[in-house]
């Protein structure tokens, strides 16, 4: 039960750091508020579930379209002014703690700072494992195709994006708008398997958390992030005893990162599994000697 | 020199940055198939001029009129969809990009399928890519840049880096091509070969150019027609054998003092 928690919290956490990596390892934009998304989608599931009796599946869904919502309307004044890289992420921050704070004043249905409890246990395994696959392939897809090229363009020269004929506002867009779906799933999923959900659930360290794996995996990447993102749930459970010294540990890994390489451990490279094959072909080859 | 309707026309447009005025009171007009020529000394405005045309700098008055339609209020983008595409004094490749993606993107800037079909990975997706992959490599090919196809742009030598901006302009199929410094930086050798490549494909796709450059021979002998600013004002305009016995062009490149806004 316990390796299956870990594992739940894993995926969770890969499914949202998919969603960052388009907008930040892509893009180009910084979001250190992302987990305000997944608040929005979270308590979106939850409300929805419970008080209009919305079944689960359709309630993790609508809980993402919600985050959408929520982030067309922090996103389009925010991007349309060309708030560039530093004001954007300003603006996630102020933005993650409107809504903490909103939430934990709202005493009607979202029953303000006590949270909303007795949720059922309804992300098992199964389910979570299906839509981190899922999600991951989506992700993967888009990348690879012509939109995920024009968010590398963006990323790397503005400018001349724009020169070329590529709507940045809207390409910025779409990717905010992927990325908080994505977030706003992963809330909902992990609030059906923690089966509490508290406005503290989904603080700013939580934002912080989703970033490293992005910032430490690497930008133009998907492999690198989500390993990350894995890690950095699996890893923290090894190193209890150190439990207070997370934070500091993401700031001194941050700082090196940025140092000696910015692009992250795996920038512009994927995880490639020919090796696998290589190593396969010469065991054959060594089994025929 | 045909006179009908101009493929660019630019009437009495003003620029001014705060109480500089960078551009004042400049009309151009450019007909089709025209190779024009934009010189004068540093700080004229030139680059300004073309900032203007591709909408990064809003005119504060005057009009801009691109193939008969007003460019005003347009953003960039949509500028760029309009037919005008441009290289960049400083240069401005997608670095981390290759060669070919670098070349592709003009033709995928607004994708031809659906986000849905994109993440559903569609069988249309792998086919539009490698029909954009296959245009491109034509591109290339044409600009001799083929056997670096992948190569990250940024790694490439100046000169090529240079080519493939040129490269990049023309696979957004513009019908006004617009030029700053294509040869700055650029050795004698260098500069023939450009000059060469540019009559090439001046022809070849029949294209109108506008380009701004220093080196004035590389100037004389490709462009039809000339302008020259001064101060951010029209000094003159003709053909090249009038601009080089222009006494008001020699006396702008000797120098004078700028007039207090």
């Amino acid at each position: 039960m316990y390796l299956q928690s870990l594992a739940i919290f894993a995926c969770v956490n890969m499914i949202a750091v998919a969603g960052l990596v388009l907008l930040t390892g892509y893009t180009g934009i910084f979001s250190i508020g992302h987990a305000g998304f997944m608040a929005v989608g979270a308590y979106a599931a939850v409300i929805s579930f419970k008080y209009l009796a919305v079944p689960f599946l359709p309630a993790i869904i609508a809980g993402g379209f919600v985050a959408v919502l929520i982030s067309v309307i922090i996103g389009y004044p925010a991007l349309r002014s060309m708030m560039a890289g530093d004001a954007f992420a300003i603006v996630m921050l102020g933005f993650v703690s409107v809504v903490r704070i909103s939430i934990t004043n709202i005493k009607p249905v979202f029953n303000a700072s006590f949270g909303i409890s007795d949720i059922p246990r309804l992300s098992t395994m199964s389910v979570v494992l299906a839509f981190t696959i899922l999600s991951v392939w989506f992700m993967r897809n888009f990348l690879k195709s012509h939109y995920g090229k024009n968010c590398i363009a963006i990323q790397q020269q503005e400018t001349a994006a724009e020169m070329v004929g590529i709507n940045v506002l809207k390409t910025k867009l779409i990717a905010l708008m992927i990325s908080a779906f994505y977030a706003g799933v992963a809330g909902g999923l992990f609030s059906f398997f923690a089966t509490y959900l508290a406005p503290t659930n989904f603080s700013e360290a939580k934002s912080d958390d989703l970033l490293a794996a992005v910032v430490l995996g690497g930008i133009n990447t998907l492999s690198g992030p989500l390993l990350a993102a894995a890690i950095l749930v699996v890893l923290p459970e090894f190193l209890r005893f150190l439990a207070i010294w997370r934070l500091v540990f993401y700031g001194a890994a941050f700082v090196v990162i940025m140092q000696f390489k910015p692009e992250g451990l795996m920038g512009y490279r994927e995880i490639s599994f020919k090796w696998v094959g290589r190593l396969y072909g010469k065991v054959r080859g060594k089994a025929r000697d | 020199m045909t006179k009908q309707t101009p493929l660019l026309d630019v009437s009495r447009m003003n620029i001014v940055f705060g109480g500089l005025r960078a551009i004042e009171n400049v009309s151009v007009q450019v007909s089709e198939d025209e190779f024009i020529g934009l010189i004068g000394p540093n700080g004229a405005g030139k680059t300004t001029f073309f900032n203007a045309i591709t909408g990064y700098v809003k005119p504060s008055c005057g009009e801009i009129l691109f193939d008969g339609k007003s460019l005003a209020r347009k953003p960039p983008s949509k500028i760029a969809n309009c037919g005008i595409s441009r290289t960049f004094q400083n240069i401005r490749l997608f670095p981390k990009m290759t060669v070919l993606e670098n070349v592709s993107t003009p033709m995928h800037s607004t994708p031809k399928y659906s986000v849905w079909a994109a993440m559903l990975g569609l069988p249309v997706v792998k086919r539009v890519q490698a029909e954009t992959d296959r245009r491109a490599m034509e591109f290339l090919e044409i600009l001799g840049l083929g056997e670096h196809k992948n190569r990250q742009a940024g790694t490439l030598p100046y000169g090529l880096q240079r080519r493939l901006e040129i490269a990049r302009a023309l696979a957004a199929s513009p019908k006004l091509l617009l030029l700053d410094e294509p040869a700055a930086g650029m050795n004698n050798d260098e500069c023939s070969e450009l000059i060469e490549l540019l009559r090439e494909i001046h022809k070849m796709f029949s294209l109108t150019v506008m380009m701004i450059e220093h080196h004035i021979d590389i100037v004389l002998k490709l462009c039809s027609r000339i302008y020259v600013l001064n101060l951010g004002q029209l000094l003159a305009e003709g053909t090249p054998k009038q601009i080089q016995t222009d006494p008001k062009v020699i006396k702008a490149y000797l120098g004078e003092r700028r007039r207090k806004a």
